[in-house]
């Protein structure tokens, strides 16, 4: 971890290997939260800006991918509230207006379903959806979750088992058919 | 074997698993740790050599114990009917909240 002290100290080449390693990983927890593609660089570089400015703060009480990961979910959630209202990569009512199953093909089924899942998700309360979302990040465990939202363990999970039956009741109301596929 | 509530939650990860990931550009880590150094991005705190961060993590912990411990001294010993009806006992309450209203509002500055 000796780069992370260079990296604390304002040096670009480990400045550069934390972006490396974390890059992904914020960025996913941007898009995630936002459920839109646009500005997701943008905020990547401001929670990134952010972690370098607070770098020397970090006392090491959590993993520093935690904290970092808390970064990025405060940048986005800021934005979400700025926006003041989370809409999940594309409207509901564009996410639907898609041809029906029996006219496209077996490739674009998959969009199809896709952007059911991303509709169905919109619909969640925002308490549910976040912590269902980032459990399907790769990297993110429920200590992570927690210390992102500042809530316990045990209410996380809780949030994620009550989110995913949710989803499942909407996706069926949303395609009763597609649901069961 | 497994039931199909089961079989539909598996079904829901499986989707999930499938939401877009973001994919930074080949050249954000590079531009990102030059758009710093334009910046001239300093430090918001003064970066500690790690053997200090333990003592600065004491130092952070401190106020509480020692908040704690005057709370209890200042409930033993004062003669309270008499500290309430002193004309400067509401500015003395008025400036303590004052004072841990300063504290935390500065811890919270300084929270990324």
């Amino acid at each position: 971890m000796e780069w992370l002290g260079r990296c604390a100290r304002g040096e670009a080449s480990a400045c550069a290997e934390l972006v490396a390693r974390y890059g992904r990983l914020v960025g996913t927890i941007i898009l995630r939260t936002l459920g839109r593609g646009e500005d997701v660089e943008d905020l990547s570089q401001e929670a990134f800006l952010r972690v370098f400015r607070f770098l020397p703060e970090f006392q090491g009480r959590a993993r520093l991918s935690t904290w970092i990961c808390t970064v990025a979910q405060r940048v986005a959630v800021d934005e979400l509230r700025r926006r003041q209202r989370s809409v999940l990569i594309a409207p509901a009512d564009e996410a639907l207006d898609l041809p029906s199953a029996d006219d496209v093909p077996a490739a674009a089924e998959q969009q199809q379903r896709d952007a059911l899942v991303r509709a169905a998700l919109q619909e969640l309360p925002e308490k549910l959806r976040l912590p269902l979302l980032y459990a399907s990040i790769d990297g993110l465990d429920y200590d992570t979750i927690a210390m992102m939202l500042a809530l316990p363990v045990g209410t996380v999970k809780t949030h994620i088992f009550r989110g995913k039956q949710l989803l499942r009741e909407r996706l069926a109301m949303l395609a009763p058919a597609e649901s069961r596929s | 074997m497994s039931t199909e509530p089961e079989r539909d939650l598996a079904a829901l990860d499986a989707r999930l698993a499938h939401l877009p990931q973001w994919q930074p550009p080949a050249d954000f880590a590079a531009r990102l740790a030059a758009a710093a150094t334009r910046q001239g991005l300093a430090p918001a705190i003064t970066a500690q050599p790690a053997p200090g961060w333990a003592w600065r993590r004491f130092l952070h912990h401190l106020p509480l114990p020692l908040g704690m411990g005057l709370t209890l001294w200042l409930l033993a010993t004062l003669p309270w009917p008499k500290a309430v009806s002193d004309p400067l006992f509401p500015w003395i309450v008025a400036a303590g909240a004052a004072l841990t209203g300063l504290v935390l509002t500065w811890r919270l500055l300084r929270t990324p």
